[in-house]
C-alpha cells in the first residue's frame, strides 16, 4: 500500500488552499494528489480531532498528502505557512482506508451500470469486504399499482471497500457519482 | 362458489327486508345520534392500513390487502347490521348505490380511456421541456383526472431526462402538480371532488377554485423552475447535449380516447343539470340521470377498450390491477366510512361532537382537511370534513339541501374542504393514489426517489407547507 500523510493545519481554509496550489505550482506534476480534508468526506476519528474541531470551529484543516513529498509539504508550511496564519498542529502516517457503501435499484438496467462501477474493474490494491449482492424478480408484481406498490424487478448491494488512499478516494468519486448508491465517509487507516 | 353463495345469501337478505328498508331512510339519519364514537374505528383500521401497509410490508400488502379491507369491512358491517337492522341496511346500500358503484365507475372508465393514450418520442429534460410537460399534466388533470395525467406523462418526462443524474426533484414536482394540485378544478381532476359532486356538489362550481389552484401552482411551479435549473447547471456537457439525431418525434397514440375523455366529460356534465326523475333500488332514491351517466361511462370505457390497439396497452404497462385495487379497498372505506359520517352528519348531537367543535373556521378546515389528507386518503377525508361542516353549520338538515345553503352562503368552508383534500395529498406519498403509481414508475425506470421522510424532509415540508401557509392567509 501507498502511504500517506494526514497532517492537521490551522489556519483559514481559503489561504491553506492557495497555499497547496502555490506548493503544486513550485513542484509540477510531483506534487499532484494532495487533498484538502474538507473536499473528501472524512470520518472524524478520534473525540480529540471532535473537540478540536469544535473549538477551532472552522480554523482547523487536515491536508492529505502523498508520502512521497509528504514530507516537503509539511517543511513548507513550517517554514513559510506563519507568515499567512498557518501552523501545522500535528501529523499522522496514513497506511490506507476504508468506506461503506450500499446500492438499491428497480431497474435491470441501472442494476448492470451499478455491478460494474462497484463490483467490477476495481482500482488497484482496493478489495471489497462483506458485499452481499440481493436481486428479487416477482413478475407477479409488474405493473403500476396506486396502493399496493411492490416492485417486480430489485437489485441491492453493500459492503464495504478497503485499500490504499488513492484508490479509495477513486473508488468514492465513482460510488459517490452513482444516482442509486450511498458512499458512506471515509475511514483513515492509520499506520 | 363460495362467493356465488355469499352474493346470494346477500340478495336474499336484502329482498327479504325491502320493504323494511324502504321505510328505513328516515331512521338511518337518526343512527348519527345514538352511534358511540369507537364505531368510527374500523374506518380509522383501514385507512391507517392503507398508509401503513405499504410502507413497512410492501409484499404482504400486495398479496394480502383484499383480505385486510374485507376484515375491517366485516368488522364494521356485520355488528352494524346485527345492531341496528333495517336502518343500518339501508346506510350500507345507500352508500353502495350513491357513492361506490358510481364512482368506482368513473375511476375505472377514466383509467381506461387513459390507459389508451400514449406520448410517444423524445425530448431534452431542459428546465424549459420540464416545466412545459408538467404544466400540460397540471391543466389536463382537471379533464383526464390526477391519475390519468400521471400515467399519460410520466413516462415522456422520465425518457426526456433519462440522461440526467439529478432526477429525483422533477418527479416529486411531478407529484406536487399533476398528481395532486392539477386535479382540483373539476370533479373528474380527484376523487373528492367526485365524492362531492355525487353528494350535490354542481359540476361547474369547483371551476370556480381556479384562483387559489392558479396561486399554488403557480407559486410551486415557480420554485420548480428554479431548482431544476440550479440541479440543470450541474449536469454534464453530455447530460445537457441536445437530443439530435436520436430524437425521435413527439406524438400520441390513442388519441381517438381524446373524444371518449369529452363523452365522460358530457355525461358527468349531463348527470348535474338534467333531473328527469329517481327510481327506487333496494330501498335507496337514485336520480334516472346518474344511472344514464354511468351506463354512458360504462360504454364509453369499453369503447376505448376495443377501439385501442393493444400495443399501446402494453407501452403503458396497463393491467386491470390499480382498478382491481381501488374497487377492492373502497368497498372497505365506503363501507367503514358510514358511522363516522352519520355521526358527524349529526353535528353536536352525534359522538363526534367533540370534532365538530374543535374545528370552526374555513382556514382551519382547510388545515384540518389537508393535514388528514395528507396521511390518510383524501376522498373519504373530504367527506368526513363536508359532513363536519354541514353537521356543524346545517345540523340535522338533509344532505343535498344543507350543501346547497353551504354553498350560497358559507362557500369558503367547501373551497377549504376541497383545496385542503386535493391541494395536501401532494404532503406524502400516502396522501394521494397516483403518488405511489408514480415514485414506483420512476424507481422502475432507475430513478432514486426519496424515502417516505426524505420526500416530507426535502420537499413538502420545505416548499408546500410555505406555501399553503401563504394561501391561507391570502385566501381563508
Amino acid at each position: 500500500m501507498s502511504k500517506w500523510l494526514k497532517i492537521g493545519v490551522s489556519g483559514n481554509e481559503q489561504v491553506l488552499r492557495g497555499f497547496l496550489a502555490g506548493f503544486r505550482a513550485a513542484g509540477g506534476r510531483r506534487f499532484l494528489g494532495a487533498v484538502l480534508g474538507s473536499d473528501v468526506p472524512l470520518v472524524v476519528e478520534s473525540l480529540s480531532e471532535k473537540l478540536r474541531r469544535l473549538l477551532a470551529a472552522g480554523s482547523h484543516h487536515v491536508v492529505l498528502a502523498p508520502a512521497t513529498y509528504a514530507a516537503r509539504l509539511v517543511r513548507a508550511l513550517e517554514r513559510e505557512g506563519g507568515t499567512v496564519g498557518l501552523a501545522v498542529r500535528h501529523q499522522a502516517e496514513v497506511a490506507g482506508a476504508r468506506f461503506a457503501f450500499r446500492a438499491e435499484t428497480f431497474n435491470p438496467d441501472t442494476a448492470k451500470e451499478l455491478r460494474t462501477a462497484l463490483l467490477e474493474g476495481l482500482p488497484e490494491g482496493l478489495e471489497l469486504r462483506d458485499v452481499q449482492v440481493e436481486e428479487l424478480r416477482d413478475e407477479t408484481l409488474r405493473g403500476a399499482e396506486l396502493y399496493t406498490p411492490a416492485h417486480h424487478y430489485a437489485w441491492r448491494v453493500s459492503g464495504e471497500a478497503v485499500g490504499p488512499l488513492t484508490a479509495i478516494l477513486e473508488m468514492h468519486r465513482r460510488a459517490s457519482s452513482l444516482d442509486a448508491a450511498t458512499a458512506e465517509a471515509v475511514h483513515l487507516i492509520l499506520g | 362458489m363460495r362467493r356465488r353463495g355469499l352474493a346470494f345469501a346477500v340478495v336474499a337478505v336484502a329482498v327479504w327486508l325491502f320493504p323494511e328498508l324502504a321505510a328505513a331512510s328516515e331512521s338511518a339519519a337518526d343512527l348519527g345520534t345514538i352511534l358511540p364514537a369507537w364505531s368510527a374505528l374500523p374506518f380509522v383500521g383501514i385507512l391507517l392500513s392503507i398508509a401503513i401497509f405499504p410502507l413497512v410490508a410492501p409484499h404482504f400488502w400486495h398479496h394480502h390487502y383484499p383480505k385486510v379491507a374485507l376484515a375491517w369491512g366485516l368488522l364494521l358491517a356485520v355488528p352494524f347490521v346485527l345492531v341496528y337492522h333495517a336502518p343500518a341496511l339501508h346506510s350500507l346500500a345507500h352508500m353502495a348505490i350513491v357513492d361506490y358503484v358510481p364512482f368506482i365507475i368513473l375511476i375505472g372508465t377514466l383509467f381506461t380511456i387513459g390507459g389508451g393514450i400514449f406520448v410517444r418520442g423524445s425530448l431534452r429534460g431542459s428546465p424549459l421541456v420540464n416545466a412545459v410537460l408538467i404544466v400540460i399534466g397540471t391543466a389536463i388533470a382537471s379533464c383526464v383526472g390526477t391519475t390519468g395525467a400521471a400515467m399519460l406523462l410520466i413516462r415522456p418526462l422520465l425518457r426526456a431526462n433519462r440522461q440526467r443524474r439529478h432526477r429525483a426533484h422533477i418527479v416529486v414536482f411531478f407529484i406536487f402538480l399533476v398528481a395532486n394540485i392539477g386535479g382540483a378544478l373539476t370533479p373528474l381532476g380527484d376523487p373528492p371532488l367526485f365524492l362531492g359532486f355525487l353528494h350535490g356538489v354542481p359540476f361547474a362550481w369547483t371551476l370556480g377554485l381556479w384562483k387559489e389552484m392558479l396561486f399554488v401552482a403557480g407559486l410551486t411551479l415557480a420554485v420548480f423552475v428554479g431548482f431544476d435549473t440550479y440541479y440543470w447547471r450541474r449536469e454534464s456537457p453530455e447530460a445537457r447535449a441536445p437530443v439530435g439525431s436520436a430524437r425521435e418525434l413527439l406524438r400520441i397514440e390513442g388519441w381517438h380516447n381524446f373524444l371518449l375523455l369529452g363523452g365522460v366529460l358530457a355525461a358527468v356534465v349531463l348527470s348535474g343539470v338534467w333531473h328527469p326523475g329517481e327510481v327506487s333500488i333496494l330501498g335507496v332514491h337514485q336520480g334516472i340521470q346518474n344511472i344514464l351517466r354511468d351506463v354512458i361511462l360504462v360504454g364509453l370505457a369499453a369503447a376505448s377498450w376495443v377501439t385501442t390497439p393493444r400495443a399501446v396497452r402494453e407501452e403503458n404497462e396497463y393491467t386491470w390491477g390499480p382498478i382491481k385495487e381501488v374497487a377492492i379497498l373502497f368497498a372497505g372505506i365506503f363501507a367503514t366510512m358510514i358511522p363516522a359520517l352519520l355521526m358527524l352528519g349529526a353535528g353536536e348531537h352525534g359522538a363526534l361532537a367533540f370534532l365538530v367543535r374543535a374545528v370552526q373556521s374555513p382556514r382551519q378546515f382547510f388545515w384540518a382537511t389537508g393535514s388528514l389528507s395528507s396521511f390518510l386518503d383524501n376522498a373519504p377525508t373530504y367527506l368526513t370534513f363536508l359532513q363536519t361542516a354541514l353537521g356543524r353549520i346545517y345540523p340535522g338538515v338533509m344532505e343535498r339541501e344543507a350543501i346547497a345553503r353551504l354553498i350560497a352562503e358559507n362557500a369558503s368552508y367547501l373551497v377549504a374542504v376541497s383545496t385542503g383534500a386535493v391541494f395536501m395529498g401532494a404532503n406524502t406519498y400516502i396522501g394521494n393514489a397516483p403518488n405511489f403509481m408514480v415514485k414506483s414508475i420512476a424507481e422502475e425506470a432507475g430513478v432514486r426517489m426519496p424515502s417516505f421522510f426524505g420526500y416530507m424532509v426535502r420537499y413538502s415540508l420545505p416548499i408546500l407547507i410555505p406555501i399553503f401557509a401563504v394561501t391561507t392567509l391570502v385566501f381563508f
